[in-house]
Parts: structure tokens; C-alpha cells; sequence
């Protein structure tokens, strides 16, 4: 069998001399996943994604990157299997122009002529900077920054890509033309980390959800299970979704025939059709 | 606060009056400019971290002031190491019009601790000064108000961009970036980091400046104050100690 892509084993970690950040941690990250990351702020998210691609290193027990000690080789060797996206996209943006900005990463992969070209126009192409190839990036607005950023960690082609709250500050309309993008690579193969406080896009796009508390795993396992446990989220410091709410509310005022599992609008508006012509009560 | 860089702490540094502080700070300055023995200079260094310490700063923020500037140390300690044209006597390698040798190496050690001790003098103000006590101390040493809090803002940036410089770092490694042993190499791959650094500077600049109108920043005529400033007998001796220490070492040495 083919070792996981990450795997983390009974990790801790602390900042300088400060109380551990991440206390036992473990998990594994195969490819082709979709793992959302919740948790309130503070609770190790950004802390414990940082130990995937060795920007942090444990302090105890190890993170193995397809089988090797994250130890072992120096941050910048892992970029062809792992992408990060800083939140802010100033963080990346250095070039002359948007073309070469996404041309950086695999250049230093040692991707060249053709190769280069497909990678880069796919990677523009997929958020729509093509006549933007020539413009200074640092001259463009925040939004379009953010994308000229996204497009410069696409290109990399990682096996695994890592998001760390890229949709604050994003309108909603504007997060899921993001995530879009991000599902189109999912498709064709990427693994992707989602740290995120929006429980709905969570909902909308992961397979599996890991919830932080306090620098230990709350619960990890599939994304409908973890989203629709309100005891749960409510203990980590998350508000459940409203669809939760309102569906719990209703199942007690005795609609019967309403699944538990609901997350999302539609499908609550579905289920509660069927629910409320075919069969189910509402009591008094 | 963001900006801040104070660390709380009843501590001997920190009880001086901030206009000690101020004059102790300028006598590093003033050593820092003078000193031209690499030894002297890394004494200095050397007290500058001694002192903060001692007055419970934890050393995680000595470490944090490190941080952003050694690559900055390390480019200064390369392009200082070459000098231009005939050059000295004794040079170890030549290349045209540039060469190395044991007087540019030497110069270029003393200019990148230089730096280093200038950063870390200011550090140890920001460190133990709280922001309003640095507004009031600049005003009463009678610099208008306006002025007195854009200085005092902007050396609240320094560890703001500390943090900033470490984001970019790990933005930049993740992209595949490794900076290389050799430090004629490493002084250029550290462009990704540093462009990113002074293009947030830029925007923060312009934020800060928006953010500060918005706020009736200069509406007033007059502004009122609070805050009393007592000078102690504690301070009167600091201020002298210092500055006959200062003089002293610099005739007695002819450093
Ligand atoms: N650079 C740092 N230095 C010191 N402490 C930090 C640093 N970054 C995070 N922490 C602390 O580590 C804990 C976890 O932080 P983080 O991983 O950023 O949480 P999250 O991403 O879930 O908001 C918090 O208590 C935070 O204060
Ligand atoms: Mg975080």
C-alpha cells in the first residue's frame, strides 16, 4: 500500500516558550481528499496545516510527507507535492507581472518551455487573468490579488493543496466563485485542506471534517456527521448551521419524516416539502 | 493592540522616564555611529541584548527582532565585503575592478552589527515604552503633537513587519523557494521576500495615513493631555552614567 500523502502522528507543538499549541495530534491525509479544517480562532488550525509541508516542525511526535520525515528535507523541497495559501495574497506577489508571478513556482521546479507555458495559461485560464498576463499584479485590486495568488499556488500542480481561510472577507458569491475554482483541481485529482469558519462552504465541498478544539481533535470523520452534531460544534466554540436549528425545531414541534442530517437550504427545502405534504404532521 | 511592542512589566528599564529613555537611546545611537572597531560594536550588541533582558523582556522577542534582520545583516556582510577599484594592500581575491580583503571584511562586519545595534537600541525603547508614554515624552521634548505620534506609529510598525517578514517567508519556501548556504546567492533569493515586504510597507503607509483622517486626525486645534511625566532621581543618574560611559569609552579607546 502507498503511504499517505500526510501523515501525522501524536504531534505536539509549542510557539517559543509558550503552552503547547497542538497537543497529540494525529491524522492522516490520503489523495484526492477534501478535508475541511473547523475550529474557533486559536484553536491550532493554522498551527497544525503549517506541520503538512514542514513550515513548523514538531516538537513531539512527527509528520511524515509520503512516507518522509517532514524533518528531513527544507520547506521549499516539498512544494511540488504541497501548495499553501497565505490568507493574504501580498504575501506572495513580488513580479513583474501577473504572467511571471505564476510562473515562479514551477520555474523553481525546474518546469520550462512548453511545460511551463500549459501550466501557467491553465492556471490563469481557470480564473480568468488571461488579459491580465502583462499587468504588474501589486497594480491590481485586493480581489484580483487574491486570484493572481491562487493562480501562483495552481501552478505549482500539488498533490495536496492547502487553504487557510482563503474566503474572509470574500462576499459569498465571490468565496464560491473561489472554491469553484479550487473543485475544478479537486476533480481532476488534487487533495485539498480547507481551513475555514463558514460550516455551509464546509458542507458545500468536503468529503471528510476534522474540528479542533483547543489544540486536540475534536472529531474527525465524514463532513455530514461532523456539521450536523450541534452538541458538538457548540462545545468546540462553532455555531451550528441554521438549517440544524431550524430542522431540530421542527422535528420537535413534531414534523415527522425530517432526515437529521440536513445542512444546506435546498436540501432542507426539499426534504421539508416531502416531509410536510406526504405523511408528516405538523403539531400544535 | 497590533502595533504594540511593549511588553508589560514592572521592570527597572521600564520605570525610567520616557525622556530617559529617549536620551538613552540617542547615546546608542551616537555609540553606534562612532564605534568603528567590529569588537567594540559587537559589545555594544552585546549590552543592548543584555539590557532588555534583564528588564524581563522575554528573550522569544529578542529572537523575534532577529528574525527580520539577519537576512538584512547577511546582504550588508556580502555587498560590504567588496570594495571598489585599486583597494588596499592586501587583498584576498580580485576580480577586475572588485576585490575582497581583511580591511573591506572587516569594515563590512562593523556596518551589519552597526545596523543590528541601531535596530536593537530602538527595539529596547519600544519594548519597555508603553505607545502613549512615547507620544507624550516626544511632546514634552517638544515636538508637535502630530509629530510625536507618526514617529511614535511608526516604530510600533517594526514588529508588525516582523511578523509580515515571517509570513512571507513561509508563503515563499511553500512556493518551492530554498535560500541557499552560499551568501551571494542567498542575498538575491531573498527578493521574493523583501519585495513583498516593502510593497506592504507602501499600502500600510497609505492605509495608516487614511485610517488616521478618518479618525479627525488633525481636526483639532488643540489637543488635550492626561498623562504627568516625573523625572526620579533614577533617571538623572542613567542620563549621566550613560552619557560619561559613552565618553569615556570613545576618548579613552579612540574608537
Ligand atoms: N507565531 C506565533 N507565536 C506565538 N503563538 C502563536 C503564534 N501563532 C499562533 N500562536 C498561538 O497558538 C495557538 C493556535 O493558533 P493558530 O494555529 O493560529 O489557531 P487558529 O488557526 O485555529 O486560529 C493560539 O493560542 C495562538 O495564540
Ligand atoms: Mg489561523
Amino acid at each position: 500500500m502507498t503511504p499517505p500523502l500526510v501523515s501525522v502522528q501524536e504531534l505536539w507543538f509549542r510557539y517559543d516558550d509558550g503552552p503547547p499549541a497542538l497537543r497529540g495530534v494525529s491524522l492522516e491525509i490520503r489523495r484526492g481528499e477534501w478535508v475541511a479544517v473547523l475550529g474557533c480562532n486559536g484553536s491550532g488550525k493554522s498551527t497544525l496545516v503549517k506541520h503538512f509541508n514542514g513550515l513548523l516542525k514538531p516538537w513531539r511526535g512527527r509528520v511524515l510527507v509520503e512516507g518522509v520525515d517532514t524533518r528531513r528535507r527544507q520547506v521549499g523541497e516539498w512544494a511540488r507535492l504541497i501548495a499553501y495559501l497565505p490568507q493574504h495574497p501580498d504575501r506572495i506577489i513580488f513580479s513583474a507581472s501577473v504572467w511571471e508571478e505564476v510562473a515562479f513556482a514551477p520555474r523553481l521546479q525546474g518546469v520550462s518551455g512548453a511545460e511551463l507555458e500549459r501550466r501557467v495559461n491553465a492556471a490563469l485560464e481557470a480564473l480568468g487573468l488571461r488579459d491580465a498576463a502583462d499587468v504588474p499584479p501589486a497594480a491590481l485590486g485586493y480581489g484580483l490579488r487574491r486570484k493572481v495568488a491562487l493562480a501562483a499556488v495552481l501552478a505549482q500542480e500539488p498533490a495536496l493543496l492547502i487553504l487557510d481561510e482563503p474566503t474572509n472577507g470574500l462576499d459569498a458569491g465571490s468565496a464560491r466563485d473561489f472554491l469553484e475554482v479550487v473543485a475544478q483541481r479537486h476533480r481532476q485529482g488534487t487533495a485539498v485542506v480547507l481551513i475555514t469558519h463558514d460550516l455551509e462552504l464546509a458542507a458545500q465541498y468536503a468529503g471528510r471534517a476534522v474540528l479542533m478544539q483547543a489544540g486536540e481533535i475534536a472529531a474527525d470523520g465524514p463532513a455530514r456527521a461532523v456539521l450536523g452534531d450541534a452538541a458538538l460544534l457548540r462545545k468546540a466554540g462553532l455555531e451550528p448551521l441554521p438549517v440544524t436549528h431550524t430542522a431540530h425545531a421542527l422535528r420537535e414541534a413534531g414534523l415527522a419524516g425530517l432526515p437529521a442530517d440536513l445542512l444546506l437550504p435546498e436540501e432542507f427545502a426539499e426534504a421539508y416539502v416531502r416531509a410536510a405534504a406526504g405523511g408528516g404532521e405538523v403539531g400544535q | 493592540m497590533m502595533l504594540d511592542l511593549y511588553v508589560r512589566a514592572d521592570a527597572w528599564y521600564h520605570r525610567f522616564d520616557p525622556r530617559t529613555k529617549f536620551g538613552l537611546t540617542l547615546l546608542f545611537v551616537v555609540a553606534a555611529a562612532l564605534i568603528r572597531n567590529p569588537l567594540a560594536m559587537f559589545a555594544l550588541l552585546a549590552l543592548l541584548h543584555i539590557l532588555p533582558l534583564s528588564s524581563r523582556v522575554p528573550p522569544a522577542r529578542l529572537l523575534a527582532a532577529w528574525r527580520p534582520l539577519w537576512p538584512i545583516t547577511l546582504v550588508i556582510l556580502v555587498l560590504g565585503s567588496f570594495t571598489w577599484g585599486a583597494g588596499a594592500a592586501s587583498v584576498w581575491w580580485r576580480w577586475g575592478q572588485v576585490s575582497v580583503g581583511p580591511a573591506s571584511v572587516l569594515q563590512a562586519v562593523t556596518m551589519a552589527l552597526r545596523v543590528d545595534a541601531l535596530a536593537f537600541a530602538f527595539s529596547l525603547l519600544l519594548w519597555t515604552t508603553e505607545q502613549g508614554e512615547l507620544v507624550a515624552g516626544l511632546t514634552r521634548l517638544g515636538l508637535p503633537h502630530s509629530a510625536s505620534l507618526t514617529l511614535a506609529m511608526s516604530m510600533q510598525f517594526v514588529p508588525t513587519f516582523g511578523r509580515i517578514f515571517g509570513e512571507i517567508m513561509e508563503a515563499q519556501e511553500s512556493r518551492g523557494l530554498v535560500i541557499p548556504r552560499n551568501p551571494l546567492r542567498a542575498a538575491r533569493a531573498y527578493l521574493p521576500v523583501l519585495i513583498p515586504l516593502i510593497i506592504t510597507a507602501l499600502r500600510t503607509v497609505d492605509h495608516l495615513a487614511m485610517a488616521l483622517a478618518a479618525r479627525g486626525y488633525g481636526a483639532a486645534s488643540r489637543r488635550t493631555s492626561r498623562r504627568q511625566l516625573r523625572m526620579r532621581r533614577a533617571d538623572a543618574l542613567a542620563l549621566a552614567g550613560g552619557t560619561v560611559v559613552l565618553l569615556v569609552v570613545l576618548l579613552a579607546r579612540g574608537l
